[in-house]
């Protein structure tokens, strides 16, 4: 019998018409019933080690492989991804692209179906995924319905009662709330207290610190460096790495000690907004009630709470794209601001990039979004974000990260008197987290409001003059900075 | 060490008006809970809601051309589309179709062209309604148990399910291109009337790009979960019983009565 579940051995791989390899002399054994945590920094090659463990490589993304991967002693090399789907299954990042079925029993029962099981087979194995992870009052809800918590849930139950005995996780928090990050946390115990092995590639990582076994830093393709969790792993040896904070409440904690930049103007207020309220139509339920705000020149304000508080919402009705039900805006000289003049004033940045870009042409983007279009003026920005060499490319073949500082430099460019990011840190390490936190000092030092809906109190505490809690659509308060070590709700 | 608070306790702040807000939407998720498990059509079997509703359609759409007699069925589809929790729909045509009659009570005689333009009305909230219940009543699984038990090939059953699934998730995807285009103010009336095409173009071009990365990712996960369709269970199984029965009787004698009974002739 083998004792180990998963067992690289000099693996490379190369991505067809790519002249350098994405992974080089992979090893690694993964003994039954482990948790591995990869790190590392975007790009370094997690996700493509994954996608190799859960066969989409070289099955369904092909390149060229050396070297040889099992799983339970079986060669991969002969197994389909039909095959490996009943030992190992996967998680993905986005909740919405991987399920299947709309209605959530339909969905964990596709597995059990597809593997022709029998009748009673399947709905034991159905009704045990309900039980073991509490969602049974989710049973025969639509997909759509649910938060994408409760859809990361759900995931998990369709691999669970697949059978699956290893799963591969690609950064399943990148979506997800505090609370809803807790609860992913739960489940993780849950499978590994069953003894399943678990594969984690993630940037987040403070919520594994109970629960890894080693964590594996993968660096431009290789393993540099593989540390037990016995091993003392300090958040300062995770900054060495690129890594985020492995701690966080001692990051928080000692965040008054970080060197901090406010472009803050007390006095100069940018834009106030009261009393808002706003529910969709045909719906009675108020997603804001009675929202008031002083939008201060240069203050980075972070908009927290869990997900369908009303943060996005809140940030449309300021960029313009909504109509409050009830409440108005007004700007520094108390003169009232329409819906239109709100859309002038304000730049947004959406959490999906790839959304935001329309035109052929890096150059094009640009120019199309600058008041007065100037070449000169457009590539000098480009060479300031690094792109100028992708001026001719195509936005949409650009990288996640090039794409993401293409549509902040989109919406940064006629220097907004409001810049509202989207979860602007999602899937980001910490190097690109601290350029992103560098960008928004930038804009925050010539007078912009940055407003940033997120979940991530690591770079709430290091970049954010003030947060503002919202639950329910009610502001619960306003946290200043010096009280983030104390009142941010970390649970 | 300092304690740090949670969601909860922050809600502590709130004042007890606030609180009561938080019960209501409690009870507005419990109701939107049950509302959604609410389609009574799940005890059919879906081969029974895809062949009577074209089928009932299809002999009204041939036989009748009377006014009154399209409206008995047109009230029938309201009825099941009330019962499918999609009054709204339902109100809507009412409203379409009272505007569209109503010229047709007040004049005396009324000319050709708008006998012809209400019938066609008539006849398109049908198909509509027809439409609207069927993608109500039988779900994604239901249609892929149906198609296996009838012993479909994959190739037929694997696309068909996939457009189902896709249709939603292509809608969300272009709610938030248009946000996108709006902040760029690259969409509004102005520029659609005076630019459609570029405009088109722009969403079409984004659109398209990320329907094929949604198209990729679906497909990993599938591929990673053994999309294959070949086995022949079901936790819910599907299966005719003296439900379908009743339903296709009552429909049948339903139509009967509305091809076949002798209506007064409406004045319209």
């Amino acid at each position: 019998m083998t004792t180990t579940a998963i067992s690289i051995k000099d693996f490379s791989f190369t991505y067809t018409g790519a002249k350098h390899p994405a992974l080089t002399n992979i090893n690694l054994d993964v003994a039954p019933g482990e948790f591995i945590i990869l790190a590392g920094e975007s790009g370094c090659g997690k996700s493509t080690l994954l996608r190799c463990l859960n066969g989409i490589i070289p099955h369904l993304l092909p390149g060229k492989t050396e070297g040889n991967i099992k799983l339970f002693g079986e060669d991969f090399s002969e197994m389909t991804p039909e095959s490996i789907s009943k030992i190992a299954g996967s998680v993905f990042q986005n909740p919405r692209s991987q399920f299947f079925h709309i209605n959530v029993t339909d969905e964990i029962a596709f597995g059990p179906e597809s593997l022709e099981l029998s009748k009673e087979e399947i709905v034991q194995r159905v009704d045990e995924a309900f039980d073991l992870f509490a969602i049974n009052h989710l049973r025969d809800r639509k997909m759509y319905e649910l938060s994408s918590g409760e859809q990361q849930k759900v995931s998990f139950a369709a691999i669970h009662a697949t059978g699956s005995d290893v799963f591969f996780l690609d950064e399943p928090s990148a979506n997800l709330d505090f609370q809803a990050i807790e609860n992913l946390k739960r489940i993780l115990e849950i499978l590994k207290n069953k003894g399943k092995t678990i594969i984690v590639a993630e940037h987040r990582i403070y919520y594994l610190s109970d629960l890894f076994d080693r964590m594996t830093i993968v660096e431009n393709g290789e393993i540099i460096t593989t540390l037990s969790r016995n091993a003392k792993i300090t958040n300062t040896l995770m900054q060495k790495h690129g890594l985020r904070a492995l701690d966080l409440r001692s990051f928080i904690q000692n965040s008054d000690k970080l060197p901090y930049e406010s472009g803050k103007k007390n006095g100069c207020t940018n834009l106030t907004a009261q009393n808002l309220s706003f529910s969709y139509r045909r719906k009675k339920k108020k997603v804001l009630e009675d929202i008031s705000l002083d939008l201060v020149q240069g203050e980075k304000i972070a908009v927290i709470g869990p997900n369908g508080s009303g943060k996005t919402t809140l940030t449309k009705l300021i960029a313009g794209l909504l109509k409050p039900s009830n409440g108005t805006f007004s700007d520094g000289s108390k003169k009232k601001l329409s819906t239109r003049q709100r859309l002038q004033d304000c730049g947004l940045v959406l959490q999906e990039n790839s959304h935001q870009l329309f035109y052929s042409t890096v150059l094009e983007e640009l120019n199309s979004a600058v008041a007065k279009a100037d070449e000169d003026f457009s590539i000098q920005f480009l060479e300031d974000l690094g792109l100028e060499k992708l001026k001719d490319a195509h936005p949409q073949n650009l990288s996640a990260g090039q794409q993401q500082r293409l549509v902040f430099a989109i919406a940064a460019i006629n220097s907004p008197r409001i810049l509202i990011l989207d979860e602007p840190t999602s899937g980001l390490d910490a190097y690109s987290m601290k350029a992103m936190g560098k960008k928004i000092n930038e804009e925050s030092q010539k007078g912009s409001t940055v407003i940033i809906v997120t979940h991530d109190f690591e770079f709430v505490s290091s970049y954010c003059d003030a947060a503002v809690l919202l639950k329910d659509g009610h502001m619960l308060q306003r946290i200043d900075r010096s009280d983030f070590k104390s009142a941010l709700p970390l649970s | 060490m300092t304690s740090t608070p949670n969601y909860e306790q922050a809600a502590d702040c709130m004042t007890p008006c606030k609180r009561e807000r938080t019960n209501d939407n409690r009870v507005d998720t419990l109701y939107d809970q049950k509302n959604s498990k609410m389609n009574p059509f799940q005890r059919l079997d879906p081969r029974t809601v895809l062949l009577v509703f074209p089928c009932a359609l299809t002999c009204v759409f041939l036989l009748s051309n009377a006014v009154l007699r399209d409206f008995y069925f047109i009230l029938y589809l309201f009825t099941i589309l009330a019962c499918l929790g999609r009054v709204t729909h339902s109100i809507v045509w009412t409203v379409i179709l009272a505007a569209t009659h109503t010229p047709l009570l007040v004049l005396n005689t009324p000319s050709y062209e708008l006998v012809s333009l209400t019938l066609i009305i008539r006849k398109i909230c049908m198909i509509l309604c027809t439409g609207q219940i069927l993608l109500a009543a039988v779900s994604v699984g239901d249609s892929i148990n149906v198609m296996k038990k009838m012993k479909m090939h994959r190739a037929l059953i694997i696309p068909t399910a996939i457009c189902f699934r896709f249709i939603p998730t292509l809608i969300f995807e272009a709610g938030i291109i248009r946000d996108a285009l709006k902040i760029r103010r690259l969409y509004s009336t102005k520029a659609i009337l005076m630019h459609p095409f570029s405009t088109f173009e722009i969403f079409v071009s984004t659109f398209l790009f990320r329907t094929f990365v949604l198209g990729e990712e679906l497909f990993f996960s599938l591929s990673t979960r053994g999309l294959n369709f070949k086995g022949n269970h079901f936790y819910q199984e599907v299966g005719f019983t003296y439900r379908d029965a009743l339903f296709v009787l009552f429909t049948a004698l339903y139509l009967v009565f509305v091809l076949c009974s002798p209506l007064p002739e409406a004045k319209i």
